[in-house]
């Protein structure tokens, strides 16, 4: 061990030896007290007052005065990198590709775990004269085990490369042979990989990581080398296989490559890697991914629709031509549903309700699953389905150009539903059938056109007492309620409630006439219904109150005045039912009628047989109805018609059936009954635009012509769709009444008249 | 020096422009009125009168005097002027007002003024638009808000032709309300042409078929814009624009017709 003065050459011949030892033959060892002593001489070098320049100066510049120590050494350890590289450089000139990478890697390991113990050895020079230097701003001058990564990469890494890139280019033809199938070495790649990202150094700070080496040398002609690949690659295999095996191929590619990064790149790599193979594999075959599409949804291809959506929508503008499609497919069905369930009854023929939402419901479903399924549930693929199902539920086949149809035959549906004895809904699963209705109402254009059958259909189940059940009833309209509000339900509600008041009133009623009466011989019930609530209107004609019920009629009539005094009772004949018993028959049978039918049968009681004249005279009842409703009785053969306009009691009656029914519908009744609803619906229309003008109006007290049109169609289209030639009638009617006027000077400004 | 509304007015229509319209009024200051004399005045009303106002018998006895028929569109001008009150009748504080505004006072000098009113009535629009548009309110019945259909075909039929011919309904192509105002030129070839003497009557003819009854105001004030703006062969109409639904359906009326006839 050199003495503590000794000069620069002793010194350093000490010092090299043992730094040779430490970088070469690690592996056989290093005393402790060897260690220690090299670590003195160099701190004794660094620490002695005297001055030991070479006089020739070295790699570094030389400095005279009291400056610490340490230049000479510095150089000197540069030169025995420079030395040692190249002996490692020679003996790499040779190899190639594999062996290249191992012997770099063995080599890489050797040097790094040297440089760290020469570092410490150097602690002494790297804290004062290297930070001395560094603080005054030299740049090239770094603690030593930067220092020997310098000197490393550009003593050797540089070289190797400079020779068409043969590190890099090893790494990559490993990664490619792996891309083929291959097993390869991934620790290997690993490790090289980490080295071209030590070598990074940022010459600012060098506590920092810089990925200067590792994207020029490394990730570029990567990223470059995978690009060229899978265009290859996607392009060769498409030629021979379907779109379905790509988008497997895809995806399992995308996944490898995540995997590779993982593995042995580095992480900040995955960004580009991935966008890199997205633009490849996806982007650039996107528009035949498009194309196929519909080929996959044609044949419910399940799973590889599910993964085309996966892959497409990775791209940004991947999804949407499918999402267009998909509309269209949907629209297509539908129509086509609906088309062939038109054709099989022929034309002309009424669809059947049940046939007719089944129909829609299907294509419904069928979509439906295939969102949640292969779409994830998405919600542009949600929204597509319901902007198709919302198309064809309004308009097709069955519809024609009427937008009223769709909510007709729904709510006819409905109906049929919630009507006793129904063979529809299975048992059970009543609740189940009305929530499917509540899917296609969710689509329905015209909700108030569905409101109006359906307010005139229950009218008619309470009325006739054929409703299933209160709770389903209840449930139905609680769903209405939900989806549209307590204004929709409000009338269907208070139908309710007339009914439960009806029946406690026809029990009073029962109890007063017990007590002051004993002449009740009539089973009499009443329901009393609100005006405003019920779809229910009066007689067309007069009406004689046949003898037999009038003391009943009076005493209820008086009844009700007492209870309700001011309250107006208008008696809806039109809608009652009686049973009458006959007595003039070996059999006694009970015969169910009409107020119209039993005030005809009535008058025989006292007559056999009647002319036309007659009985309308006695009746009341206009001609044409009388004949209609004599026509069922002759039908029925209760009455015989041998003469014109002559109707004979029939004597010989004979029914297999004690009870029975004569109260059918008259045509003309049914058939009023659509146009009067829609009728009552184009009436409710008007006045709705009209009170939704001023209520904007109102409140914007100026509005232009068009803004006005848009909000009226915005506010309104919950409950229709308005048309603009009723919404301008609307406006004109309300200019004509001075609601709005148009503001001076301008042609298309509303404002409000106060 | 005090401008008259009325005067302020003029010269800012023919000179659009507020600077223009001044430096014209104080280099050209209108003619005073000469002086019309409020006795003479009350004097002729004096003569016409029945009772307070001139009714029907005065103003057909004013007719012959002024040698005008009783149906000449200049009344039309003349019952703006002088603020008539209902049809056929003349309340004397509008009479000597609208007279003495019109600087005369004697039954020659009102012949004068009728042919100049008759003359500023077809080619001054914003003149017949005030005349058209008080026309529905002095003839509409009192209490009511329409006017009934053969009225108000008979105010067409005189109104109408009287301002195509003199220039105040010329035809404003729909381009140039465009605010750049270029482009009006579609390769047709020549201007654009607009609303057509039959077109009246076709008027006419599809309210009656329409079963109008009455012709409300907007209908009435919108049916002059809309002779001022259509094209001849009803192309450009926008029927999502703000004209009454009853316009829009004789356009599609008329469209049919000009077709049929092409």
């Amino acid at each position: 061990m050199p003495p503590p003065n000794a000069d620069l050459a002793t010194t350093w011949a000490y010092l090299e030896e043992g730094v040779d030892h430490i970088m070469t033959k690690l592996q056989t060892g290093v005393s402790y007290s060897k260690y220690m002593s090299l670590y003195t001489v160099s701190y004794n070098y660094c620490t002695s007052s005297k001055m030991h320049g070479t006089g020739e100066g070295g790699a570094v510049g030389h400095r005279t005065g009291a400056n610490l120590m340490g230049s000479d050494l510095y150089n000197n350890l540069i030169k025995y990198f420079v030395n040692h590289l190249k002996t490692l450089r020679t003996a790499s000139d040779p190899l190639q590709d594999e062996a290249l990478l191992r012997y770099y890697a063995q080599e890489w390991d050797r040097y790094t775990t040297g440089a760290n113990y020469i570092n410490r050895l150097f602690t002494y020079l790297n804290r004062h004269w290297v930070k001395r230097e560094r603080d005054e701003g030299r740049k090239g001058v770094y603690p030593v085990y930067t220092l020997a990564l310098v000197q490393w990469k550009s003593n050797f890494f540089l070289h190797v490369q400079s020779k068409h890139s043969k590190l890099a280019g090893a790494i990559l033809r490993l990664i490619e042979r792996q891309r083929n199938g291959e097993t390869i070495d991934q620790g290997l790649v690993k490790k090289v990989v980490d080295s071209f990202v030590s070598l990074g150094l940022d010459e600012s700070d060098i506590n920092k990581v810089s990925y200067e080496v590792y994207r020029e040398h490394l990730e570029t002609p990567f990223l470059d080398a995978t690009e060229k690949y899978y265009q290859q690659e996607s392009k060769a295999f498409l030629s021979e296989n379907s779109v379905a095996d790509y988008l497997k191929k895809a995806e399992e590619r995308l996944r490898e490559e995540e995997d590779r990064v993982e593995r042995y790149m580095n992480t900040n790599t995955r960004k580009a890697l991935i966008q890199k193979c997205e633009h490849v594999l996806i982007r650039e075959h996107a528009e035949l991914m498009w194309e196929s599409f519909q080929g996959l949804l044609d044949y419910d291809k399940d799973e590889d629709l599910q993964r085309m959506y996966a892959l497409l929508s990775r791209i940004p503008e991947g999804l949407e031509p499918l999402r267009k499609k998909f509309e269209e497919h949907v629209k297509r069905a539908g129509l086509a549903a609906v088309a062939k369930l038109v054709g099989e009854g022929g034309a002309a023929a009424e669809v059947d309700p049940k046939a007719y939402v089944d129909a829609l419901l299907e294509v419904h479903q069928k979509n439906s699953e295939t969102v949640t399924r292969s779409f994830r549930g998405e919600a542009g693929f949600v929204a597509s389905l319901d902007k198709a199902c919302r198309e064809f539920v309004n308009r097709n086949a069955a519809t024609g150009t009427s937008t009223t149809k769709s909510p007709e035959l729904l709510a006819k549906h409905a109906d049929a539903l919630l009507r006793k004895n129904n063979k529809m809904a299975e048992e059970g699963d009543l609740e189940g059938a009305l929530n499917k209705v509540m899917i296609l109402f969710k689509y329905i254009d015209d909700k108030d056109v569905f409101q109006s059958f359906y307010t005139t259909k229950l009218s008619k189940r309470l009325i006739h007492g054929v409703s299933a059940s209160d709770e389903a009833e209840a449930s139905m309209i609680s769903k209405l309620k939900e989806a549209c509000g307590f204004e929709y339900t409000n009338k269907l509600q208070r139908m309710f409630t007339d009914m439960s008041l009806s029946k406690d009133l026809t029990d009073n009623f029962k109890e007063r006439m017990q007590q002051n009466h004993d002449d009740m011989d009539i089973t009499f019930s009443i329901m009393v219904l609100g005006t405003n609530f019920w779809p229910l209107n009066p007689p067309t004609h007069d009406f004689i109150i046949p003898q037999d019920i009038l003391p009943t009629y009076t005493r209820f009539s008086q009844y009700y005045q007492q209870k309700h005094s001011g309250r107006k009772l208008t008696w809806l004949w039109n809608y009652s039912k009686n049973e009458l018993r006959t007595n003039y028959l070996n059999q006694k049978y009970i015969l169910m009628t009409s107020s119209w039918q039993m005030a005809v049968l009535l008058q025989y009681n006292n007559n056999d047989t009647l002319s036309l004249d007659e009985l309308v005279t006695a009746t009341a009842i206009s001609k044409d109805i009388l004949k209609q409703v004599l026509a069922v009785l002759v039908k029925a053969k209760i009455l015989i018609n041998e003469e014109a306009d002559q109707y004979d009691l029939n004597p010989g009656f004979k029914s297999k059936k004690i009870r029975i029914n004569l109260n059918m519908p008259i045509k003309a009744e049914q058939k009023a009954e659509s146009t009067d609803v829609l009728k009552n619906v184009d009436e409710d229309r008007k006045y709705v635009i009209q009170a939704t003008i001023v209520r904007i109006m109102k409140a914007r007290k100026t509005m232009k012509n068009q803004a006005l049109i848009q909000e009226v169609i915005q506010q309104i289209s919950q409950r229709f769709t308005p048309k603009i030639p009723d919404i301008k009638k609307a406006i004109d009617h309300l200019l004509e009444k001075e609601y709005i006027e148009r503001v001076e000077g301008t042609r298309d400004t509303f404002a409000y008249v106060a | 020096m005090a401008v008259s509304a009325k005067d302020a007015r003029k010269y800012l229509t023919k000179y659009k422009r507020l600077d223009l319209a001044v430096d014209a009024y104080y280099n050209n200051p209108p003619t005073p009125a000469p002086q019309a004399s409020t006795s003479k005045l009350n004097a002729l009303f004096d003569k016409y009168k029945d009772g307070d106002d001139i009714t029907i018998d005065g103003t057909i006895k004013l007719c012959e005097d002024l040698d005008v028929n009783p149906e000449d569109v200049v009344l039309l001008a003349v019952a703006y002027e002088l603020k008539s009150p209902s049809m056929g009748q003349w309340s004397r504080k509008g009479w000597v007002d609208g007279w003495k505004a019109l600087g005369v006072d004697t039954i020659d000098g009102m012949k004068t003024t009728l042919q100049k009113l008759r003359e500023q009535l077809a080619t001054d629009t914003d003149y017949f638009r005030h005349v058209y548009n008080y026309t529905f309110e002095f003839s509409r019945p009192p209490g009511q808000r329409s006017l009934g259909l053969d009225m108000a075909q008979g105010f067409w039929q005189i109104l109408i032709p009287h301002g195509l011919q003199g220039g105040a309904l010329a035809h404003v192509p729909s381009a140039a309300q465009d605010e750049d105002g270029d482009d009006s030129m579609d390769g047709s070839g020549g201007p654009e042409e607009g609303w057509k003497d039959d077109y009246t009557q076709w008027w006419s003819e599809f309210l009656e078929k329409n079963g109008t009854k009455g012709v409300s105001k907007d209908v009435w004030q919108m049916f002059f814009e809309f002779v001022r703006t259509i094209d001849s062969k009803f192309e450009k109409y926008d029927a999502e624009a703000a004209w009454p639904s009853t316009i829009d359906d004789f356009v599609e009326y008329a469209k049919n017709r000009v077709e049929g006839n092409a």
